[in-house]
């Protein structure tokens, strides 16, 4: 068993060695009959050559100037695992310079940060093809670690559309959504994430989305298409998802039988400075599609539709009233 | 017992331990969204490397297990994160312009971040050796040129680079 070990070893160092020796350029005819005979003398030798390929396609798989520059740049940054383990013992030291020390150190930016303004839309694609729509003031980070690639949301929503390649390596590389409440994982998808103060609603348009609140230990809850659920940090409310909840999408905000202060509330996500309703008028009864786009047109159809009046402070101050 | 047929031993482990290695973690990286992560990731690591979860109902010390899987993970971490910006400034400084698409990018970085791994450990002229001939194919003699080395000395660089690659891709 040893033997068989050490014997691979040498096997493989010869290999190597052969390599190096045809790459220079004064090896010989003869030189390279001999690497030949060698090849043919053993299929360990083939194995061995074989793996000497593989190397070398996967260098040739990457662009050769800017990777090379890359690999420097890094190795002199000098972000070495020792370095690494060094700041660890200076951490397990303990101490204030240790700590300080640490909160310095670059770790964050490997994430790409992604923010929308307030009534601002826009399309992302991640690395493994997944589709993003980021909805009105909304902040997130991409995060890709060596086993998942995560979507931090700390603000607004967004739309997941998960590609026919995610869906085959998400055995490897899962994707993952994480909120303060919890994870959502998508399990080949199309579904909607929203954090909202104390929950994160998640609507699932497509196929089922798996959600996992933080304090629930390993207790999961599956969802389907067609239902909406608020997860909080220790579980999970189910419901029928309301119609169209994905019409943002195409700029629009469809509302069945809802109260008229729920309207304003949505529509105000989509503007910035105040709009608000009278107390009086907030349970009137709406339905209809209204455009984010031009949440001025979408108020003018409110007036249209309903017994009230927009009363325009500023364009930032915006009031619903009554009509007396 | 060993455990129950319901709980495995390492579902055991990260219901008694999960919360406590997030609380370790975010110690050591002062953000409670890196240690989240990275806490997770750490259990995937061990779900996914069949040697460790054979070994899990025989660790006595769980937790000083868990810590040296999540000291493994944050390296690579912060691995990663080097690699991603030196890749983003390499790209600045390219003299023409190149489109890359996410995919692409991913993709290469992946196989950056696999050499990078394997020539950790080499000398500095043995490693620069090795990515000058295969990434910016050089010749030995250019090579020689470049490191101040002699042509035999690049020789001989490559193949102990090429060995130590080998070892690892085959271990």
């Amino acid at each position: 068993m040893i033997d068989n070990q050490a014997a691979r070893k040498d096997t493989l160092r010869s290999a190597a060695r052969w390599d190096a020796l045809l790459r220079s350029e004064d090896v010989t005819e003869q030189e390279k009959q001999a690497h030949d005979a060698w090849l043919k003398a053993d299929p360990a030798h083939t194995y061995a050559w074989q793996q000497v390929e593989k190397l070398r396609r996967q260098l040739q798989s990457v662009p050769g100037t800017a990777s090379l520059n890359t690999l420097q740049l890094k190795q002199y940054q000098g972000h070495s695992r020792r370095a690494v383990l060094r700041s660890f013992a200076l951490l397990a030291a303990g101490g204030a310079i240790g700590s300080l020390a640490w909160r310095q150190a670059p770790t964050q930016s490997w994430m790409a940060s992604h923010r929308t303004a307030r009534g601002e839309r826009r399309k992302y694609s991640l690395a493994d093809g997944t589709q993003l729509i980021l909805n009105t003031a909304t902040a997130l980070d991409v995060v890709e670690t060596s086993t998942a690639r995560v979507i931090r949301l700390y603000e607004g929503e967004i739309f997941i559309r998960t590609s026919e390649r995610a869906k085959k390596v998400a055995a490897n590389k899962a994707l993952q959504i994480r909120t303060e409440q919890g994870l959502v994982i998508p399990l080949g998808t199309v579904f909607t994430v929203r954090k909202q103060d104390m929950s994160t609603q998640v609507t699932v348009l497509e196929d089922e989305v798996e959600l996992i609140p933080l304090s629930a230990g390993d207790k999961t809850q599956r969802i389907v298409a067609g239902e909406q659920a608020w997860m909080s940090t220790r579980n999970v409310k189910v419901a029928n998802a309301a119609p169209q909840a994905d019409s943002w999408t195409r700029d629009l905000l469809v509302v069945v039988d809802w109260p008229l202060s729920s309207l304003v509330a949505e529509l105000s996500r989509y503007r910035k400075g105040v709009l608000r309703c009278d107390p009086s008028i907030a349970g009137l009864r709406v339905s209809g599609s209204f455009p984010i786009d031009d949440t001025g047109r979408a108020l003018q159809a409110i007036a249209n539709a309903l017994p009230v009046k927009i009363d325009r402070l500023t364009h930032y101050w915006v009031t619903i009233k009554e009509v007396s | 017992m060993p455990g129950s047929a319901k709980n495995t031993p390492l579902a055991e482990m990260y219901n008694t331990h999960y919360g406590w290695l997030q609380c370790w973690l975010q110690r050591k990286t002062g953000c409670s969204w890196q240690a989240a992560d990275l806490a997770q990731d750490t259990f995937l690591r061990i779900l996914t490397s069949p040697g460790n979860t054979a070994q899990i109902s025989k660790i006595y010390e769980p937790r000083s297990f868990l810590t040296t899987i999540a000291r493994r993970v944050w390296i690579d971490f912060v691995r990663r994160d080097a690699l991603e910006k030196a890749w983003l400034e390499a790209l600045k400084h390219q003299s023409e312009p190149v489109v890359i698409s996410p995919e692409e990018q991913a993709l290469i970085l992946e196989t950056l971040f696999q050499i990078d791994a394997m020539l950790e450990g080499l000398g500095h002229k043995v490693s620069q050796t090795f990515l000058l001939c295969h990434l910016e194919g050089l010749r030995y003699a250019e090579i020689a040129e470049r490191l101040e080395v002699s042509v035999s000395s690049v020789k001989k660089y490559m193949a102990k680079a090429t060995e130590h690659c080998l070892l690892l891709m085959c271990e």
